[in-house]
């Protein structure tokens, strides 16, 4: 689902944040991205989102090459992903009902359907009743899971995670990992950027640690070596 | 189901999921106006302002005009004569000057319809009553002539005026040409300021826009994250340029007409100096039009401009 082919992401300044990474995930499997901050987990993140563009090598979304994405097919290859920040990126102005709408608004989804959906995805968060709440008047923790309802709301092949657990406690951060693991029992693909060891090792998936820029560890690597 | 059928349904479902993003669209856009409704009010009486005052120049420089189109516009010279000429003498040179070339008709208009006139328009029946059994009023022979050409038109009253019969001559389109010179000098100040008062609402819209994009710029960068095009993001501002060109010139139109009710009586008080019934020109339901119009038309540029120079500069990071 996921291919980075010998990928190198040097900012302007200089700084080399990616070295040569070459990695893959497939379609349904569970990734999560450790490391320390400045090893690249978010960069990695921002290629994949096309915030960023990769100096060298080529990176593959579902087939697509993302170099090849360019002006329109941007906003169009973005409608396929879903996206959790660590800072929520809630719109604060507007309560959790219309955040959670926003991407079937732009995909174009029609009014009953927008409701419909936007709906189903509060509710599998838990959140359904606080539909008409702005996000100040819900917990770190309820933002967080309206952010995740609303990555996941148009049902996206791929669900990229940055931090999601990153301000909460340690049993809400539990359970934004199960919920995680939730959708993608239900066959999404899902990356997930996180320094919480602790808490990954204990959902036992598939872990790749990065260090200055590349791939230090690789937890299927290491089983197929030494399986 | 065959292909056909099967496309055009498809075609009809695009169309209407277009239709319900642009109403969307329009409300969400409505909404976000009301949010902030003090600010919009006070967008929409400037741009009123704007819009109703060349409306409102281009209504006053209209009305005048109508001075002059009302009047007879084939050359005409008025040939007052002697007072002792009897009405009958009038006359006969009244066909004398009718034989000439230069000249189409030839007019009399006696000593006795002169007062009359005059009595009429002027509104001075009571004084004038006393004169009635001692007129003072000359005949006056109306020549209109073949040509309009001025300088024909000068040398024939020059000629005219050495008719020994005849004492003063005028030239009726003298005070015409004057006025119409005037206006048309108005007509070009107005073209101008309109100009000029147009930009200014573009500019005023294009900034409030300016601001709005501004203070909504994790909003746009948040909406550009989950895939919204350019022109998602474009259509709510462009909606919000219209809506406020129009609010400001529904403003305006309240504006031109109370101030149109406030003008009527000095437009009157120059329509009774040309001895004419004079109203203003409007403002009627095209004026309106063609301000709720130019309002939005105005906000849909402003709008677009302030957009397409700012909306670029924000991308997600």
């Amino acid at each position: 689902m996921i291919e980075l082919q010998r990928v190198s992401k040097r900012y302007t300044g200089g700084q080399e944040a990616l070295r040569d990474i070459s990695l893959q995930v497939d379609a349904g499997e569970i990734l999560f991205l450790t490391g320390h901050s400045g090893a690249g987990k978010s960069t990695l993140l921002r290629l994949l989102t096309l915030i960023e563009r990769s100096s060298r090598g080529e990176i593959l979304v579902g087939g697509q090459q993302l170099n090849r994405i360019r002006g329109r097919a941007v906003a169009r290859y973005r409608r396929n992903l879903g996206m959790v920040f660590q800072d929520h990126r809630l719109l604060m102005d507007r309560p959790a009902f219309d955040n959670v709408a926003l991407p079937l608004i732009i995909a174009g989804y029609a009014r009953h359907e927008v409701a419909r959906r936007t709906r189903a995805a509060l509710d599998r968060v838990g959140l359904l009743s606080k539909e008409r709440m702005l996000p100040q008047m819900l917990s770190s923790g309820e933002q967080q899971r309206v952010g995740i309802a609303r990555a996941v709301v148009h049902k996206p092949a791929v669900l990229l995670a940055d931090e999601p657990t990153g301000n909460l406690d340690p049993e809400l951060s539990l359970e934004t990992m199960r919920l995680f693991q939730r959708f993608n029992q239900v066959g999404v693909t899902v990356l997930i950027a996180s320094h919480d060891l602790g808490l990954i090792r204990q959902l036992g998936h598939r872990v790749v640690r990065l260090e200055q820029g590349t791939v230090a560890t690789d937890t299927t690597r290491k089983m197929d070596s030494s399986g | 189901m065959n292909q056909q059928s099967g496309q055009r349904l498809l075609l009809g479902r695009r169309i209407g999921a277009w239709g319900s993003l642009h109403l969307q669209c329009a409300v969400s856009s409505l909404g976000a106006l009301w949010r902030t409704r003090w600010g919009t009010a006070l967008t929409a009486a400037v741009i009123g302002v704007a819009l109703a005052l060349p409306m409102l120049a281009f209504l006053v420089v209209h009305t005048i005009a109508s001075i002059g189109d009302r009047v007879d516009l084939d050359a005409q010279v008025s040939l007052f004569l002697r007072p002792e000429l009897s009405n009958q003498r009038a006359q006969a040179l009244a066909d004398e000057f009718a034989a000439r070339s230069d000249v189409l008709t030839a007019r009399v208009i006696t000593k006795e319809q002169g007062l009359a006139e005059f009595r009429k328009a002027a509104g001075l029946a009571g004084v004038l009553e006393n004169l009635s059994h001692d007129n003072p009023l000359p005949a006056v022979i109306m020549l209109s002539v073949t040509s309009s050409d001025s300088a024909h038109l000068t040398g024939l009253a020059e000629t005219m005026a050495r008719h020994e019969a005849v004492e003063f001559v005028q030239m009726d389109r003298d005070w015409v040409h004057r006025l119409e010179a005037f206006v048309e000098l108005a007509r070009q100040f107005l073209w101008l300021v309109s100009s000029l008062l147009g930009t200014g609402v573009m500019l005023v819209i294009g900034n409030t826009l300016r601001l709005s994009i501004e203070s909504r710029r994790t909003e746009i960068e948040i909406a550009k994250l989950f895939g919204a095009s350019d022109a998602f993001v474009r259509r709510s501002f462009l909606y919000h340029g219209v809506y406020f060109g129009m609010i400001g010139a529904a403003v305006a139109c309240i504006l031109v007409a109370g101030a149109a009710m406030a003008l009527r009586s000095p437009i009157a008080q120059v329509g009774t100096l040309y001895m004419d019934e004079l109203t203003l020109a409007g403002p009627g339901s095209e004026h309106f039009i063609v301000l709720l119009l130019s309002g939005s038309g105005l906000g849909l540029l402003g709008a677009w401009l302030s957009v397409a120079h700012h909306l670029h500069a924000i991308e997600p990071h």
